[in-house]
Protein backbone atom coordinates (compact mmCIF):
# COMPACT_ATOMS: atom_id res chain seq x y z
CA UNK A 1 0.00 0.00 0.00
CA UNK A 2 1.22 3.57 -0.95
CA UNK A 3 1.18 5.70 1.80
CA UNK A 4 -1.89 7.77 0.64
CA UNK A 5 -3.63 4.27 1.11
CA UNK A 6 -2.22 3.48 4.32
CA UNK A 7 -3.16 6.71 5.69
CA UNK A 8 -6.86 6.74 4.24
CA UNK A 9 -7.20 3.28 5.61
CA UNK A 10 -6.10 4.53 8.86
CA UNK A 11 -8.74 7.54 8.87
CA UNK A 12 -11.31 4.67 7.60
CA UNK A 13 -10.53 2.50 10.85
CA UNK A 14 -10.33 5.94 12.92
CA UNK A 15 -13.75 6.85 11.89
CA UNK A 16 -15.28 3.36 12.69
CA UNK A 17 -13.50 3.71 16.06
CA UNK A 18 -14.92 6.93 16.77
CA UNK A 19 -18.45 5.37 16.52
CA UNK A 20 -17.81 2.77 18.92
CA UNK A 21 -16.15 5.30 21.44
CA UNK A 22 -19.46 7.81 20.80
CA UNK A 23 -21.28 4.93 21.97
CA UNK A 24 -18.84 4.21 25.01
CA UNK A 25 -19.08 7.86 26.44
CA UNK A 26 -23.40 7.91 25.72
CA UNK A 27 -23.81 4.82 27.61
CA UNK A 28 -21.11 5.34 30.17
CA UNK A 29 -22.28 8.75 30.32
CA UNK A 30 -25.99 8.47 31.31
CA UNK A 31 -24.10 5.72 34.30
CA UNK A 32 -22.61 8.71 35.50
CA UNK A 33 -25.07 11.72 34.63
CA UNK A 34 -22.13 13.27 32.60
CA UNK A 35 -22.43 14.29 28.50
CA UNK A 36 -19.22 15.13 26.19
CA UNK A 37 -18.42 17.38 23.62
CA UNK A 38 -17.50 15.85 19.91
CA UNK A 39 -14.20 17.05 20.72
CA UNK A 40 -13.85 14.86 23.55
CA UNK A 41 -14.92 11.75 22.19
CA UNK A 42 -12.68 12.81 19.06
CA UNK A 43 -9.67 13.05 21.54
CA UNK A 44 -10.59 10.10 23.30
CA UNK A 45 -10.76 8.33 19.58
CA UNK A 46 -7.35 8.97 19.05
CA UNK A 47 -6.10 8.00 22.39
CA UNK A 48 -7.40 4.51 22.04
CA UNK A 49 -6.37 4.55 18.45
CA UNK A 50 -2.30 5.13 19.75
CA UNK A 51 -2.99 2.80 22.39
CA UNK A 52 -4.23 0.03 19.97
CA UNK A 53 -0.60 0.46 18.04
CA UNK A 54 1.31 0.53 21.34
CA UNK A 55 -0.25 -2.48 22.22
CA UNK A 56 -0.54 -4.00 18.86
CA UNK A 57 3.46 -4.07 18.31
CA UNK A 58 3.84 -4.94 22.24
CA UNK A 59 1.55 -8.06 21.40
CA UNK A 60 3.95 -8.85 18.12
CA UNK A 61 6.98 -8.85 19.89
CA UNK A 62 5.68 -10.90 22.47
CA UNK A 63 4.86 -13.63 20.74
CA UNK A 64 7.81 -13.58 18.61
CA UNK A 65 9.54 -13.58 21.74
CA UNK A 66 7.81 -17.13 22.67
CA UNK A 67 8.82 -18.01 18.88
CA UNK A 68 4.79 -17.71 17.88
CA UNK A 69 3.24 -15.99 15.08
CA UNK A 70 -0.01 -15.83 17.27
CA UNK A 71 -0.84 -13.71 19.85
CA UNK A 72 -2.07 -15.94 22.86
CA UNK A 73 -3.65 -14.77 26.40
CA UNK A 74 -0.12 -14.91 27.88
CA UNK A 75 0.97 -12.13 26.00
CA UNK A 76 -1.90 -9.86 26.97
CA UNK A 77 -1.74 -10.76 30.25
CA UNK A 78 1.51 -9.58 29.69
CA UNK A 79 0.82 -6.29 28.45
CA UNK A 80 -0.89 -5.22 32.77
CA UNK A 81 2.02 -6.42 34.36
CA UNK A 82 2.62 -3.00 35.58
CA UNK A 83 -0.44 -2.70 36.87
CA UNK A 84 -2.18 -5.51 39.42
CA UNK A 85 -5.56 -4.53 39.17
CA UNK A 86 -5.85 -4.41 35.62
CA UNK A 87 -4.16 -8.08 35.39
CA UNK A 88 -7.04 -9.54 37.98
CA UNK A 89 -9.53 -7.97 35.80
CA UNK A 90 -8.18 -9.69 32.31
CA UNK A 91 -6.99 -12.68 33.95
CA UNK A 92 -10.83 -13.39 35.27
CA UNK A 93 -12.22 -12.78 32.00
CA UNK A 94 -9.49 -14.82 30.19
CA UNK A 95 -10.77 -17.87 32.94
CA UNK A 96 -14.24 -17.04 32.31
CA UNK A 97 -14.11 -17.24 28.35
CA UNK A 98 -12.23 -20.41 29.49
CA UNK A 99 -15.25 -21.99 31.19
CA UNK A 100 -17.41 -21.03 28.70
CA UNK A 101 -15.23 -23.00 26.34
CA UNK A 102 -15.40 -26.00 28.37
CA UNK A 103 -18.44 -26.13 28.88
CA UNK A 104 -19.43 -25.89 25.37
CA UNK A 105 -16.95 -29.34 24.67
CA UNK A 106 -18.08 -31.32 27.00
CA UNK A 107 -20.16 -34.10 25.44
CA UNK A 108 -24.11 -33.74 25.63
CA UNK A 109 -25.57 -36.41 28.27
CA UNK A 110 -28.26 -38.80 26.91
CA UNK A 111 -31.72 -38.12 28.73
CA UNK A 112 -33.02 -41.16 30.24
CA UNK B 1 -18.55 -4.80 30.20
CA UNK B 2 -20.45 -4.55 26.58
CA UNK B 3 -21.08 -1.07 26.78
CA UNK B 4 -17.88 0.33 25.86
CA UNK B 5 -16.93 -2.87 24.02
CA UNK B 6 -14.67 -2.46 20.43
CA UNK B 7 -16.03 -4.86 17.95
CA UNK B 8 -14.20 -7.93 17.68
CA UNK B 9 -13.47 -7.19 13.85
CA UNK B 10 -12.63 -3.59 13.80
CA UNK B 11 -10.36 -5.02 16.76
CA UNK B 12 -8.57 -7.50 14.71
CA UNK B 13 -8.51 -4.75 11.84
CA UNK B 14 -6.44 -2.09 13.72
CA UNK B 15 -4.08 -4.98 14.87
CA UNK B 16 -3.15 -6.36 11.28
CA UNK B 17 -2.95 -2.23 10.15
CA UNK B 18 -0.30 -1.76 13.02
CA UNK B 19 1.35 -4.95 13.10
CA UNK B 20 4.80 -5.46 11.26
CA UNK B 21 4.47 -9.19 10.28
CA UNK B 22 2.21 -10.55 7.94
CA UNK B 23 2.35 -13.13 9.61
CA UNK B 24 0.62 -12.48 12.70
CA UNK B 25 -2.35 -13.59 13.91
CA UNK B 26 -3.94 -13.75 17.32
CA UNK B 27 -6.02 -16.73 18.82
CA UNK B 28 -9.84 -15.31 19.96
CA UNK B 29 -9.11 -16.20 23.29
CA UNK B 30 -6.52 -13.50 23.14
CA UNK B 31 -8.67 -11.11 21.41
CA UNK B 32 -11.57 -11.46 23.57
CA UNK B 33 -8.69 -10.52 26.73
CA UNK B 34 -7.93 -7.93 24.34
CA UNK B 35 -11.32 -6.56 24.11
CA UNK B 36 -12.04 -6.18 27.78
CA UNK B 37 -8.40 -4.67 28.32
CA UNK B 38 -9.45 -1.87 25.67
CA UNK B 39 -13.07 -1.63 27.60
CA UNK B 40 -11.73 -1.37 30.42
CA UNK B 41 -8.88 1.80 28.88
CA UNK B 42 -12.35 3.27 27.56
CA UNK B 43 -14.16 3.16 30.80
CA UNK B 44 -11.04 4.49 32.99
CA UNK B 45 -10.72 7.31 30.42
CA UNK B 46 -14.53 8.90 30.93
CA UNK B 47 -14.76 8.10 34.90
CA UNK B 48 -11.56 9.89 35.40
CA UNK B 49 -11.69 12.64 33.12
CA UNK B 50 -15.78 12.71 34.54
CA UNK B 51 -14.49 12.35 38.28
CA UNK B 52 -11.71 15.22 37.77
CA UNK B 53 -14.25 17.49 36.49
CA UNK B 54 -17.00 17.06 39.51
CA UNK B 55 -14.44 17.92 41.86
CA UNK B 56 -13.67 20.68 40.12
CA UNK B 57 -17.22 21.80 40.23
CA UNK B 58 -17.23 21.07 43.98
CA UNK B 59 -14.35 23.15 44.73
CA UNK B 60 -15.36 26.26 42.35
CA UNK B 61 -18.24 25.55 44.31
CA UNK B 62 -20.40 25.50 40.86
CA UNK B 63 -22.42 22.59 41.20
CA UNK B 64 -25.42 21.28 39.16
CA UNK B 65 -26.17 22.35 35.59
CA UNK B 66 -25.23 19.45 32.96
CA UNK B 67 -21.81 18.75 32.93
CA UNK B 68 -20.06 18.42 29.01
CA UNK B 69 -16.55 16.98 29.58
CA UNK B 70 -14.58 18.78 27.09
CA UNK B 71 -11.33 17.87 25.73
CA UNK B 72 -9.48 19.55 28.48
CA UNK B 73 -10.64 17.11 30.90
CA UNK B 74 -9.04 14.54 28.67
CA UNK B 75 -5.81 15.77 29.06
CA UNK B 76 -5.54 15.96 32.70
CA UNK B 77 -6.55 12.34 33.11
CA UNK B 78 -4.49 11.06 30.65
CA UNK B 79 -1.32 11.39 32.03
CA UNK B 80 -1.85 8.79 34.63
CA UNK B 81 -4.40 6.89 32.79
CA UNK B 82 -1.46 6.19 30.08
CA UNK B 83 0.64 4.80 33.05
CA UNK B 84 -1.85 2.53 34.16
CA UNK B 85 -2.17 0.41 30.99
Amino acid sequence: MSDDESAVHRERLKSALWYTIGKAVDNVGVELDVNATPQFIGALTEMVFSQVELVAKDLESFANHAGRTTVSTDDVLLLTRRNQALGEIIKEKVEEEARKRGDKEKPVKKKK
Amino acid sequence: MSEAEIPPELLTRMLQEFSDDKRTRISSAALSALTEYFSTFIREAIWRSAEMRKNEAKKGGMEGGTVFLEVEDLEKAAPQLLLDF
